[in-house]
Order: C-alpha cells, then sequence, then structure tokens
C-alpha cells in the first residue's frame, strides 16, 4: 500500500471529508503541511492571514455563512494562544469550526521546548472536544472524529494538536469507515410522552409566545416556522443570534432581551405561557420576567435545560425534529387579540422611526440597509452599548446575521466578513464595526485586498472629537490598498456613499458620527 | 449535600484533567476524588465526591455527560450503594498506651501492617463515619499521620 506523510494524510483527509478551504499562518512545526501544499492547492484553497485570532474568526464567519464547518491551521505556542479568542468566541455561539495546531515533537512534550504550549490543557474549556494525535497512522481517523463531533448535535469548535514527528513520518492512508464513539450521541429524538405534556400545556394556554434561538436555525427551519406562526396566529420573537429567521413573517416581533423592541417586552409580559426552542435562557430573560408564566424549553443540549431560569417543562430534543411535529397540529384557538398585536406592530415601527431621527447611528445604519441589496450578509461589530443597532439593519436570513453574541468579541466582524466571501461570493457582504473594535483586526485588510475579495467595510467612527480619536481611517485603508471615503453624517450622506457601496474589490467606508 | 458520583471513562491521558478542569473551571468544590483502572483495561472508574445544592449536581451531572470521554455516571445515593474507604495511621505510643493502640485497632477490625520500635502502622477499611471514629479514639493514643484513598462505591443489587 502507497505510504503517505503525516502531513499527506492531513489535506488527504480533509479532501475526503469535503474540505475546500483553510485559513492559516504557517509556523516552526507545521511546515511540512505547508511544504506538500502546493501538490494539494487545487483542492483546497488556503487563505494566508495575517493573525491567528482573524484566521479563527474568518473560519467562524464563513461557517455562518454558509453553515459548513470552517477549518483553522497554525502552529504551536503563541499561534494556538492567540486563537483562544477566537475558539471561545464560535464555542459561544456553538458554530462548527475545527482547530488544527502545530506542536512539538512528542519526544520533547512537556520540556517547555521551543513555542511548547499545552494546548490541550488551554482549550480544555473552550472546545467541545480536543485532542493530541501521537501517531501518524491515528490522523486520519482524529480528524474524522474531529469532523464528526464538531458538525453534529450541539455544534461547537474542536482542536486537534499534531505534533511535529506526526507530520513528518510515514504511514499508510487508513480512513475510518464510519465513527464510533462509545458514548457520544448525534441525534436527539423526541420522546413521545414529552411531546404529549407540551401540546396539553400549549392547548391549555391561552396567551403562548414562541421564542426562537440558534437551535431553532437550520437550512429549512425558516419555512416551517412561518407555517406554524401561520396556522396558530401566534406572536413570536428571536434572541440575538436568530434575528433574521422570521423574516417577512407577519407574526415576527424582532429581537427579545435588552437590546430588544418594545412590541417583544410588552408580548412577554402578556403572555402566559413561553415556549423557548433552542435558546439559552438565562441570557435572554430575567428570572422576574418569568414570574407567574409557565415555561417550556426546548434544547438540544440539556445543559441548557433548568440552567438558572425556571423552567416547568424541559424537552431535550432536536428542534427539527419538534417543528415537523408541531407542523401537523391544526385548529386549536388563542385568545391573542389580532387588533392588539397589530398596534403593536405599529407601536414598533413608530419607536424605530423615533430612534432613527434621534439616535445618528441608527439613523446611518437605516439609511446603509435601504441602499444594500435584500440578500446582503452583514457582519457586525457593535460596542456592548451600540447592539441594538442590528435591528436596523435589513437581515433577511439568519445566516445573513454574522456577530458574536455570547462572547461579544470586538474585533469579530470584519475578519468573519473576510470569511463569509467565501462562502458564498456571489453575495454582498458588508462589515459594520465601530472605529476602536475595528482597531483590534485591522490588519487583515491586507488579506482582503491579496484576496482580491468584494467587501464593503464600513467604520462608524465616533471618537474622532474625542481624547482618543484613534487613527484616520480613511488614509490607514489606503496605505493597505483598499479604496476609502471619509463622510460625515448630514444630509448629503446618502448621496456621497450610493456610488461607493456598490462598487467592486474592497472598499472602506469612513463615517463620522 | 453530599452526593457521591460514579464515572465511567475512557482510560486515557487527559481524562482525568478534564473532569477535575471542569470543577475549577465553574466554582465547584470536590471533596475526594478516587481513581483507577477496571474489569475492561480501556475503562477507568472515578469515584468523586462532591457537595452542593440540586442545581450545582444536576449540571456536574449533565456536563460530564457532554464529555466524549465520559461513558456512563451515576449519582449514588447512601441507600443503594455500597461504600468504602481505606485509611493507614501511623501511631506513635507510650509504653503505657501501647497494648490500649492494640485492642482500639482490634475493636474497629484494623490490620497492623507495620511495627517498629517507637510506632505501628494500621491499617482500616470502612464507611466514612467508621473511619473518622477511629481516627478520633487513637488522637489521644499518640496518632501522628493519616492517609485516606478517598471514597469508591458500587452499587448495590436491587432486590
Amino acid at each position: 500500500m502507497k505510504k503517505f506523510l503525516g502531513a499527506e494524510l492531513f489535506f488527504e483527509t480533509l479532501y475526503k471529508l469535503g474540505i475546500k478551504i483553510i485559513f492559516g499562518l504557517p509556523g516552526g512545526y507545521v511546515l511540512k503541511i505547508y511544504d506538500v501544499m502546493p501538490s494539494y492547492s487545487k483542492k483546497i484553497k488556503h487563505i494566508l492571514t495575517r493573525h491567528e485570532q482573524a484566521a479563527t474568526h474568518m473560519a467562524d464567519g464563513f461557517s455562518r455563512a454558509s453553515g459548513l464547518p470552517g477549518i483553522i491551521l497554525c502552529t504551536s505556542g503563541p499561534a494556538a494562544t492567540n486563537t483562544i479568542t477566537g475558539i471561545s468566541t464560535a464555542y459561544d455561539d456553538s458554530v462548527p469550526v475545527l482547530i488544527f495546531t502545530g506542536q512539538v515533537p512528542t519526544p520533547f512534550l512537556g520540556s517547555d521546548a521551543f513555542q511548547e504550549a499545552d494546548h490541550i490543557g488551554i482549550t480544555r474549556t473552550c472546545t467541545k472536544h480536543n485532542t493530541l494525535v501521537r501517531k501518524t497512522v491515528d490522523l486520519p481517523k482524529a480528524i474524522a472524529e474531529a469532523f464528526y463531533i464538531s458538525n453534529t448535535g450541539r455544534t461547537g469548535p474542536v482542536l486537534v494538536d499534531m505534533p511535529k514527528d506526526v507530520l513528518i513520518s510515514e504511514s499508510e492512508f487508513k480512513f475510518p469507515k464510519s465513527i464510533q464513539l462509545k458514548s457520544y450521541k448525534d441525534k436527539f429524538p423526541l420522546i413521545k410522552k414529552d411531546y404529549m405534556s407540551f401540546i396539553e400545556k400549549f392547548k391549555n394556554s391561552k396567551k403562548p409566545l414562541f421564542l426562537f434561538g440558534k437551535g431553532a436555525c437550520s437550512s429549512d427551519s425558516s419555512s416551517k416556522i412561518k407555517k406554524i406562526l401561520n396556522n396558530f396566529k401566534l406572536p413570536a420573537v428571536t434572541s440575538l443570534l436568530a434575528l433574521g429567521l422570521l423574516n417577512k413573517s407577519k407574526y415576527n416581533y424582532g429581537l427579545i432581551g435588552s437590546h430588544g423592541s418594545d412590541s417583544s417586552s410588552k408580548l412577554l409580559k402578556d403572555c402566559d405561557l413561553l415556549i423557548s426552542i433552542g435558546c439559552d435562557l438565562k441570557k435572554i430573560v430575567s428570572e422576574d420576567e418569568l414570574k407567574n408564566k409557565s415555561v417550556i424549553n426546548i434544547n438540544i443540549d440539556k445543559v441548557d435545560l433548568n440552567n438558572k431560569r425556571k423552567s416547568n417543562l424541559n424537552i431535550h430534543c432536536d428542534s427539527t425534529e419538534f417543528l415537523n411535529k408541531l407542523l401537523k397540529e391544526k385548529n386549536v384557538n388563542f385568545s391573542w387579540d389580532s387588533l392588539e398585536l397589530e398596534e403593536l406592530k405599529m407601536l414598533d415601527i413608530k419607536n424605530k422611526d423615533k430612534e432613527i431621527k434621534s439616535n445618528p447611528k441608527a439613523y446611518v445604519m437605516h439609511n446603509i440597509s435601504k441602499l444594500l441589496p435584500e440578500n446582503t450578509i452583514y457582519c457586525s461589530d457593535f460596542s456592548y452599548e451600540d447592539v441594538n443597532l442590528q435591528k436596523f439593519l435589513n437581515i433577511t436570513d439568519y445566516k445573513n446575521n454574522i456577530l458574536s453574541g455570547g462572547n461579544g468579541t470586538p474585533g469579530y466582524g470584519f475578519p468573519a466578513a473576510i470569511g463569509a466571501t467565501f462562502s458564498r461570493p456571489r453575495n454582498k457582504v458588508v462589515s459594520i464595526s465601530s472605529g476602536k473594535n475595528f482597531q483590534f483586526n485591522m490588519q487583515e485588510m491586507i488579506v482582503a485586498v491579496e484576496q482580491k475579495i468584494n467587501l464593503t467595510i464600513i467604520v462608524l467612527n465616533d471618537t474622532h472629537k474625542s481624547k482618543y480619536k484613534g487613527p484616520n481611517y480613511e488614509l490607514l485603508a489606503k496605505s493597505f490598498g483598499v479604496k476609502s471615503i471619509r463622510v460625515k453624517n448630514n444630509s448629503n450622506f446618502e448621496k456621497n456613499i450610493k456610488s461607493f457601496l456598490i462598487r467592486k474589490g474592497v472598499t472602506l467606508i469612513e463615517i463620522l458620527i | 449535600m453530599r452526593h457521591v458520583i460514579s464515572i465511567l471513562v475512557d482510560n486515557e491521558p487527559g481524562v482525568l484533567a478534564r473532569i477535575a478542569g471542569l470543577f475549577t473551571a465553574r466554582g465547584f468544590n470536590i471533596e475526594s476524588l478516587c481513581v483507577a483502572e477496571t474489569e475492561k483495561p480501556s475503562y477507568s472508574r472515578l469515584t468523586l465526591v462532591t457537595s452542593g445544592d440540586d442545581w450545582i449536581i444536576d449540571q456536574i451531572i449533565k456536563r460530564f455527560e457532554n464529555m466524549i470521554n465520559v461513558i456512563k455516571v451515576d449519582d449514588f445515593k447512601y441507600e443503594e450503594s455500597i461504600q468504602r474507604e481505606l485509611l493507614i495511621a501511623r501511631v506513635f505510643p507510650t509504653s503505657k498506651t501501647r497494648s490500649e493502640v492494640l485492642r482500639v485497632a482490634d475493636i474497629f477490625r484494623a490490620k497492623v501492617v507495620d511495627v517498629g520500635t517507637k510506632s505501628y502502622a494500621l491499617e482500616i477499611t470502612g464507611s466514612k463515619d467508621k473511619l473518622e471514629a477511629f481516627v478520633s479514639i487513637l488522637k489521644p493514643l499518640g496518632l501522628k499521620e493519616i492517609n485516606r484513598t478517598g471514597l469508591i462505591s458500587l452499587k448495590r443489587e436491587k432486590n
């Protein structure tokens, strides 16, 4: 049988798993992989980034925009530690990414060798699983398992640590026919008894409210959910990460939580049953808000069931199965007042208009959104106080809504936007950052230019009058070879940026707020 | 409340760190921990004693079950399981208490495992309460040093 180098096995396995793109940066212990890369360059594209954190965010953005896992390759020590922020971001939002790190040769493990770090130990709390490969022959199996774990059940990041001697020794290519893990489950069927108790509670309630989180988002769930809401004529709200899931549905009442719409908080107050699907309730509603209400929590991960928020019924199952079942139910009537619901919608529109007039940032977001095509991917990166701006963007699909939710990572949006352009090159991709957040990963502009992608970067410069004014982003972008303009937020604003927004290539618009 | 949690895991490097790491990361406390191979060499059994309210125990068990290397998790109730611990004690008796120490050892069914000119080493197994009683009685008789294994546990047969 033909023998392969460990580094070749790495590519052979990735190719077999259907991976077409990896983000990474070379370094001492993974040089063998970069040595053999030219012979695989037609099958697997490598994007050279300038910082490992940005590589992780790119893979994360790629994954969120496409639904496929994102791949990161980097060396040991400082490179691996640089990825931690990115891994943690992906972990908090359950994004499937695979991180491949180089490591010192196995005989030197634990000897404080040059660029050595305990990757397994460091990433233990921010990965779904991590593993150290000790023999070349085990490499394909380890990668295939990591891919499977990362991409099934509640998805999440998985790290594979590859010592240098594993990459430079030879072995046969043994790709596992099937993955067998003793206790790991990838499917969580809906138990009939659970469903019956759900139906009983559901039918007995007067004013139920649906809350959809990221766990409810999958390829065809959007149309199913809209159908369910139409069947029952029930209002629904979404979490920040599921924004866009209910786009264009008559029953969509937008975002819930501290940054949410006024109608959503009113609905939450009025409802007698809250049905949360695929949500981390403790991050979205307070215990007080759930007083005197019945709560049904449906989640694929039992850790998020009964976790710091009361729940009258916990259902541990896959949301798609639950939605399929619920789709068949019909002829249940509830006592939401349709007139009142319409009034709430009007109230939302009124409040939104008010805020657009009073908040210059909201005005900018609203107008930019108006000028952009329908299916634009928005990669936003607001500071904490500005997260409510997300609702002024015209997000038409949950895959178009790319932001760091749980971790709130500054500097996430721009590299994630670069990643997103590779997954759906036909879509318009826009990165919107506040100036201070953009500075975290601005070096990646050179990557965007090198890769000749189409990307519009919008920087909201709200500190240009303050003591810590930051750089002139227009000039900064020019030095990277990015076409840029600097505009003031005045009545000519729309006219000034219109032609720039539709321009091809990498462009940067600095808006002085 | 005190809980005895028994966890069957893959016998691989790093698994113990993963389990113990969960406790530090979430601010939970381990009272005792005991690990060894099982009848199948590819598995290890971990017996862990911890305390906390229902929410903490519920979270600990769910998070263990989510780990890839964890095969089975059991939360043992006292009545449903056999629980044992081993203790070795070194006692330095005076010439007056020398025979008294041996008598106490006899009452508790402890064994003398080492004898010197100055001291005895005694080995005893039993429940937590028995060991604590043993220690408190030996203290005035010249007990200087003890070492305990931590609790191990096995499910009782259901009748």
